[in-house]
């Protein structure tokens, strides 16, 4: 419903009746009240009070406004390539996006000494803040079929994120390359989501007698992936542009800080003068 | 269309029922007939076999499946097949010999060969043997396989139907089988009760049109209370079935009904099924407690049923001889609206409402027209759109 629409709405149905009825049925009123405000503010407002933490108290934190921009702008456009009934993939690619920025934001408090703590502290906070705004979107009702739909989806997108984030990590962990990283999230994340739907292609094709056709099974599967990876790519480039972010993202993938100029290396003549 | 044969009354005398008939009991000889549109499916049980049969048809390309069908009422229904699905072919064995080379009247090609994981055979004439003899049946076999299990659906395109007078009105009387399994007491099959003249129109057994009621030993039709008996009879071995109408005496209670266009009104669930046909705004029926009525309405060429397996309420109706039962059910029918809230959507439901909220489907309804909605701000529409359906 737009914004404009709330208030006292007369809804009139209309179909040919023949001689059985009026083509024009009765008026039903209903009121439209606009949707809390709150609901819908709540994300923003989670990254606005991210942002007042003491680490996230300078400038550059407020670039990641750029990456979750584009991604929400990305969602807010019309989409005529997305199947029937699919679109709540855009509510949760949004909220992904949410938390990915939450995480950025986070890092300093998520990065633990032990590689896996630090994966299921990334875990943990990915799908709090993903599910906050996930629930938010949908008026804080948890109970209807959509609000199902995106939970499972949205599971499976952070499970697969975290995984993909951590495995990319420990690969790259000897330098930090933003387009090798990138590189390998794509695959890990195709080959995470590959994964976790195998166990069904497997179940379908034991069920089958005549057998299943890969590419219908796995193509979308795949296009899932690449979606996913997009809604991650604008973070990432945040992090290879922005120096404060790229330290957060090694911090977060433990990737190896830059080295030191080395001790040993000569140097330049100087004289101290007394 | 349908190509019925001359019905024709018989008296007790000219039938083998098991017993002497009452003196007021009024008997129709059912025949089989057959017609060019399926009256009723049946899903069919399917065992499939990887082994070919010792003797089957020479193998064509492609897959092909083989088993047997079980249609109920003991194994020696059965029947053989092979679908050889990339040729489009059915073959079926028939005379149930497991040879399916010797069948000539068994190989069947599909209607149309592509897609091959859905196909249907027509004119597939069958013979089964039930508690009163053998029976045929014609139907049109669709078999389909999506990769899991293989399934198969009859189309059934006969049933058993012959010519009664009730109190001066010819009427068409009949059975629709549901399956084999019920073919002595016939309780889950549908009895077909209309007027004569009405005997050449389509109808299926549960389109709503309410040609074929469930079966029931107790009718109220016309204004008179029935025993029906349905008689097994048989004729060198055929089967040559029959229902008997007793009249009886029974209590009745006014039953009064608000709406228009009624063309039939059905009371299930009571002591007698209750068939009104075109009733007037006050009626006499048997005093007991009845469910909701299935209707269907009917104006100027335009039809409507109530289906009330399929009300929210299943709140009983109940005529008790003393206090006139008030139904207010009928037309005139109301394009009508649900409206409700999920999340930031607003959610519009459409519905066709009688004159007591009854929710009605139209019968042959364009789906390419679909109920269209309009919603006004004050004098000002601010959208409007179509119903999909779902």
């Amino acid at each position: 419903m737009p914004l404009t629409g709330a208030g006292k709405l007369t809804i009139v149905a209309s179909a040919d009746l023949g001689a059985l009825g009026a083509r024009e049925g009765s008026p039903v009123e209903y009121t439209w009240v606009l949707p809390g405000i709150a609901p819908l503010l709540l994300p923003w407002l989670v990254i606005l009070v991210l942002l007042a933490l003491k680490p996230n108290r300078c400038a550059a934190a407020w670039l990641i406004w750029l990456p979750l921009g584009c991604v929400i702008a990305f969602t807010l456009a019309p989409l005529p390539i997305l199947p029937e009934r699919t679109d709540f993939f855009l509510d949760v690619i949004g909220a992904l996006a949410i938390g990915v920025a939450a995480v950025w934001l986070l890092t300093n408090y998520l990065r633990q000494q032990h590689r896996l703590l630090t994966f299921l502290c990334l875990l943990l906070a990915l799908a709090g803040f993903s599910l906050l705004a996930a629930m938010a979107k949908q008026g804080l009702s948890l109970l209807s079929i959509e609000s199902l739909q995106i939970g499972i989806v949205l599971a499976v997108g952070v499970l697969a994120s975290a995984v993909a984030l951590s495995l990319a990590g420990l690969i790259c962990r000897g330098r930090y390359r933003p387009a090798g990283l990138c590189l390998w999230l794509l695959i890990l994340l195709a080959g995470v989501w590959l994964m976790i739907s195998a166990p069904f292609f497997v179940i379908a094709l034991v069920a089958s007698s005549s057998g299943i056709p890969w590419s219908e099974f796995f193509f979308p599967v795949l296009a899932v992936a690449a979606v996913n990876f997009a809604t991650l790519l604008p973070f990432l480039i945040l992090s290879s542009a922005s120096p404060f972010f790229r330290e957060r993202l090694k911090a977060l993938l433990h990737l190896k800080p830059e080295a030191p100029p080395r001790l040993n290396a000569p140097l330049p003549d100087a004289q101290l003068k007394t | 269309m349908v190509a019925l044969g001359s019905g024709k009354i018989l008296r007790a005398a000219d039938l083998v029922p098991s017993s002497s008939p009452p003196s007021n009991a009024i008997t129709a000889s059912l025949g089989y007939q057959e017609t060019d549109y399926s009256v009723i499916n049946w899903g069919v049980s399917l065992t499939t076999r990887t082994i070919p049969f010792p003797k089957e048809p020479a193998g064509a390309a492609g897959k092909i499946l083989r088993g047997v069908l079980n249609f109920g009422g003991g194994s020696s229904n059965s029947i053989a097949f092979v679908w050889q699905r990339d040729a489009g072919k059915l073959y079926l064995d028939l005379n149930r010999n497991r040879d399916l080379t010797d069948d000539p009247e068994g190989a069947f090609s599909a209607r149309v060969f592509r897609p091959t994981s859905y196909q249907t055979f027509t004119n597939v004439h069958l013979l089964f043997n039930t508690a009163s003899g053998r029976c045929r049946v014609l139907a049109d076999i669709s078999f389909w396989d999506y990769g899991s299990q293989p399934s198969c659906s009859l189309a059934v395109r006969s049933f058993w139907q012959g010519k009664v007078t009730l109190q001066g009105r010819d009427w068409q009387a009949g059975i629709v089988q549901n399956d084999l399994n019920q073919s002595s007491s016939f309780g889950n099959s549908r009895l077909l009760l209309r007027p004569w003249d009405n005997r050449n129109q389509p109808f299926d057994a549960y389109d709503g049109s309410l040609a074929s009621v469930p079966f029931s030993r107790k009718v109220f039709v016309d204004g008179h209370a029935y025993q029906l008996e349905w008689i097994t009879g048989s004729q060198n071995g055929e089967a040559k079935p029959a229902l008997q109408f007793t009249e009886q005496s029974v209590a009745l209670g006014e039953l009064k009904i608000t709406g228009k266009f009624i063309q039939r009104l059905v009371l299930p669930g009571g002591p007698y099924l209750v068939v009104l046909d075109q009733p007037a705004a006050s009626m006499q029926v048997p005093v007991g407690s009845y469910n909701q009525p299935d209707i269907l309405l009917a104006q100027n060429g335009t039809t409507a049923y109530c289906n009330s397996s399929l009300r929210q309420t299943g709140q009983r109706v109940s005529v008790d001889g003393k206090t006139p039962l008030v139904l207010n059910v009928g037309g005139p029918l109301t394009n009508s609206v649900i409206a409700s809230r999920h999340g930031q959507d607003l959610r519009l439901d459409y519905r066709l409402v009688g004159a007591g909220g009854e929710t009605y489907q139209l019968a042959n309804r364009d789906r390419s027209r679909p109920p269209a909605f309009a919603i006004y701000q004050g004098d000002k529409k601010i959208a409007s759109g179509k119903f999909e359906f779902g």
